[in-house]
């Protein structure tokens, strides 16, 4: 279905000076599968804080581990925001040089895609971190606070980790076959980084985990009464008590 | 019914259900499919490996071309927003309206139609309106339920009146729907149908919309006075001095809007290309908006539009100004060299205009937002995606297919059952959802049944838009509930927007009996 080329004889690729074969891909992707297992346990703590609450283990390491993914998600949102003003900027005057002058410069062109794609991938965590991503606050937004804490814990299990899960587990391939041939653009000429974009597919669902893992941890250490990680000025906590009343 | 159809209605029923948990849509969407694809595995009703097709559909979905037009809306309408253009653009009309009875309402339907256009989402805009202008109806003596209606109704406006992002989106899946009519359910068309094609389709019933609604605000107010009293000029402002100040907060944004709109709906460029353009051009408005204490920069910029627009002019005299090509005649040569010297001025402005946004945070802020709202409508169409995916896994689009030509009364009728069953979820979703999840369903047999895909989509445009303000589920509603002060009470809200729900009842008719109103436009640029 992608109309690209695709190797099926092991060939020797040169990434920076570094011959890769399909053996040392397949070794990549196979050990970064092994990390994954390795730390898929780590989804279970905010259900560890939930059940022993007394554990400083338990909590404190929930709070760092917030703290953490927090940090790490709003630095990547705060470095790709910048793309935007640049998409902006190469299609306005990318229109303009080929409207008025007849020039195109596919490797220009193309750079808008790899910012609006990028922006959407890599910001999407700091988005759910913002609490942006759209609910249906009918009831929500009425509902008491430890009732949000549970829906968020709750959705984290039941929704966010499939959704997760299954577009990582999916890509592997996808992924995979793109590196293989370390697919580029459709034009001769074009910028040689689909691959890396497709692996943003992944990095995605991995960076919404990790972000629903620290919101879901942040939920359960309210419940518990246990201090909770602050969010970052712009961004208003959640579980404040006093928000507007509705009156509807 | 086969087990098979009974497991993809009821998937549809929990995931409406779930979703009033309040749990992101994205995730719920999502999230609700798979658990009911692990059953289906489980059972023999599904094959897992159907998901596999998972990520080969959600990377076109974030690399189309057509698509990246949502992002630069975006960023034009919070630029314009954030840098308080919006703001002045409104005050501005409403003192021009100042002598007329129900004036500021007249502005405040305008100024929704406009602003709207870029940004709409429903919520984002309703709060938007709702905070900037109700407070001023309010000082000005409007009754709470003429303000609170007006206001609902004009924040829904901006969805059906190009460029929205939901047309933009909407006009990506009719397109698609459209091809899969003509490849799998039969239709003999060789045509195409574009986001341009709808954003001309949408540009009467919207402008009507518009103009009944400024129409009822004026007959209140005479019929009523009290419920939308005239302020009156200030006595003492100099006549010349008031013209001015209007004109500069009005002429630029409303210029910039139509330009945006004159160049897509032209054909001169694409929706994508004419939203970098407008968000350039918002960028320009509000660095020199706001770098009043830096001439230079000002000036700079002002030069920089002036060098677009002189561009604009030389390349519309129709003068050949393609680098590679051999018969060079002197005027062409003038004509490059003074278009490069404005370039080179408007690549300077524009510089400049960003350096003093980014230096004074604006333009770090305007990024944000943008970011959260293209991630979160992205993010949306992804879950969409996977819904739809385990949906038709379970031959759910046969399904709808089956149910829609068993339809009593036929082609109408399928029509009137799709248009009943949108506009109730228009209470629990938002215009992306559903246009995502329901039209790859219901459009393609609709429109292999021979309906004209613009009208379709107009008709489901202005659908989903009288549900988002009908009481008591209404999306309007609630988010200016939200933002309204108490002293409007819930009840003059819902006795505010009725009046408006009649209008847009009027007009979905309109265009139901005269399809041409929808289609007339398009088959003009057509041609």
């Amino acid at each position: 279905m992608h109309g690209r080329k695709l190797v099926t004889v092991p060939i020797l690729l040169r990434v920076r000076g570094i011959k890769m074969s399909l053996e040392i891909l397949d070794l990549v992707g196979r050990s970064l599968q092994a990390i994954g297992w390795v730390f898929l346990p780590f989804t279970l703590t905010p259900v560890l804080c939930l059940l022993f609450p007394k554990h400083k283990l338990t909590t404190g390491f929930q709070f760092g581990l917030c703290q953490i993914i927090d940090g790490f998600n709003i630095w990547v949102g705060e470095m790709v925001k910048w793309l935007l003003p640049a998409l902006v900027v190469s299609i306005a005057f990318g229109v303009i040089a080929l409207s008025i002058f007849g020039q195109a410069w596919t490797k220009f062109d193309e750079s808008a895609t790899y910012f609006h794609a990028t922006v959407i991938l890599l910001g999407s965590a700091a988005t759910l971190l913002a609490g942006q991503h759209v609910r249906v606050d009918i009831f929500y937004a009425k509902m008491p606070a430890k009732s949000k804490a549970l829906v968020d814990i709750v959705g984290f299990y039941a929704l966010l980790i499939p959704f997760c899960l299954v577009l990582i587990w999916n890509a592997q391939s996808f992924v995979g076959l793109a590196w293989i041939s370390l697919e580029g653009s459709a034009e001769t000429d074009g910028i040689r980084g689909i691959f890396i974009l497709k692996t943003f597919v992944s990095i995605f669902a991995l960076m919404m985990l990790a972000q629903g893992l620290s919101i879901a941890g942040r939920a359960s250490l309210f419940l518990r009464g246990k201090p909770m990680p602050e969010t970052p000025p712009e961004i208003e906590d959640p579980y404040v008590t006093d928000h507007l009343e509705t009156g509807l | 019914m086969s087990p098979n159809d009974y497991l993809a209605l009821l998937m549809f029923a929990i995931a409406c259900g779930a979703l009033m948990y309040g749990y992101g849509v994205a995730f719920t969407l999502g999230g609700v499919s798979l658990i009911f694809a692990a059953l289906g595995v489980f059972t023999g009703q599904f094959e897992a490996s159907f998901l596999l097709a998972l990520p080969g559909r959600v990377f076109p979905l974030i690399t189309r071309d057509i698509l990246m037009a949502v992002p630069l809306f975006v960023f034009m309408g919070v630029m314009l927003e954030k840098s308080r253009i919006a703001e002045d653009l409104l005050e501005a009309m409403g003192d021009l309206f100042a002598n007329m009875r129900g004036g500021l309402g007249i502005s405040v339907v305008i100024v929704g139609a406009l602003l709207a256009a870029s940004t709409g989402i429903v919520g984002a805009t309703v709060v938007t309106m709702g905070l900037l202008s109700l407070p001023t109806m309010l000082k000005r003596g409007y009754a709470p339920s003429l303000a609170a209606g007006s206001i609902a109704a004009s924040g829904t406006l901006g969805q059906i009146i190009p460029p929205s992002i939901v047309l933009v989106i909407l006009g990506d899946q009719l397109s698609n729907a459209f091809q899969e009519a003509q490849r799998s359910h039969g239709l003999l068309s060789d045509s195409v149908v574009s986001v341009g094609d709808l954003f001309a389709g949408a540009l009467l019933p919207g402008l009507i919309l518009v103009m009944l609604y400024a129409v009822y605000i004026a007959v209140v107010a005479v019929l009523k006075p009290h419920m939308a009293p005239a302020a009156g000029w200030d006595k003492d402002v100099h006549m010349g001095q008031f013209i001015r100040r209007t004109l500069k907060a009005m002429l630029p944004p409303l210029l910039l809007i139509m330009a945006v709109l004159g160049s897509i709906l032209s054909g001169y460029a694409t929706p994508t290309r004419g939203a970098a353009l407008g968000a350039l051009g918002a960028i320009l408005l509000a660095g020199y908006k706001l770098a009043e204490d830096k001439p230079s920069v000002r000036k700079l910029i002002l030069l920089a539009t002036f060098g677009l627009i002189a561009l604009i002019l030389v390349d519309l005299t129709g003068v050949d100004m393609r680098f590679n090509q051999t018969g060079w005649v002197i005027s062409e040569r003038i004509a490059v060299t003074l278009a490069l010297l404005f370039s080179g001025i408007a690549i300077l402005g524009t510089f400049a205009a960003l350096t003093y946004l980014k230096g004074h945070g604006q333009l770090a802020e305007v990024s944000r937002s943008t970011m959260y709202i293209t991630s979160m409508v992205f993010v949306i169409l992804i879950g969409a995606t996977m819904f739809s995916l385990v949906f038709r896994g379970f031959g759910g689009d046969e399904l709808v297919a089956r149910m829609l030509s068993s339809a009593p009364g036929g082609a109408v009728g399928a029509l009137i059952l799709v248009m009943i069953v949108m506009f109730f979820l228009g209470f629990f979703l938002d215009f992306i959802e559903i246009t995502f999840v329901i039209v790859p369903l219901v459009a393609p047999p609709l429109m292999a049944m021979g309906m004209d895909p613009i009208w379709l989509g107009i008709l489901m445009a202005l659908n989903l838009q009288t549900s988002f303000l009908t009481p008591p589920f209404g999306f309007a509603l609630f988010y200016l509930r939200g933002v309204a002060p108490p002293e409007v009470t819930t009840t003059a809200l819902y006795k505010g927007v009725i009046p408006f729900i009649g209008i847009q009842i009027f007009v979905i008719m309109l265009v139901a009996f005269f399809p041409e109103i929808a289609t007339v436009l398009p088959k003009m640029m057509a041609s």
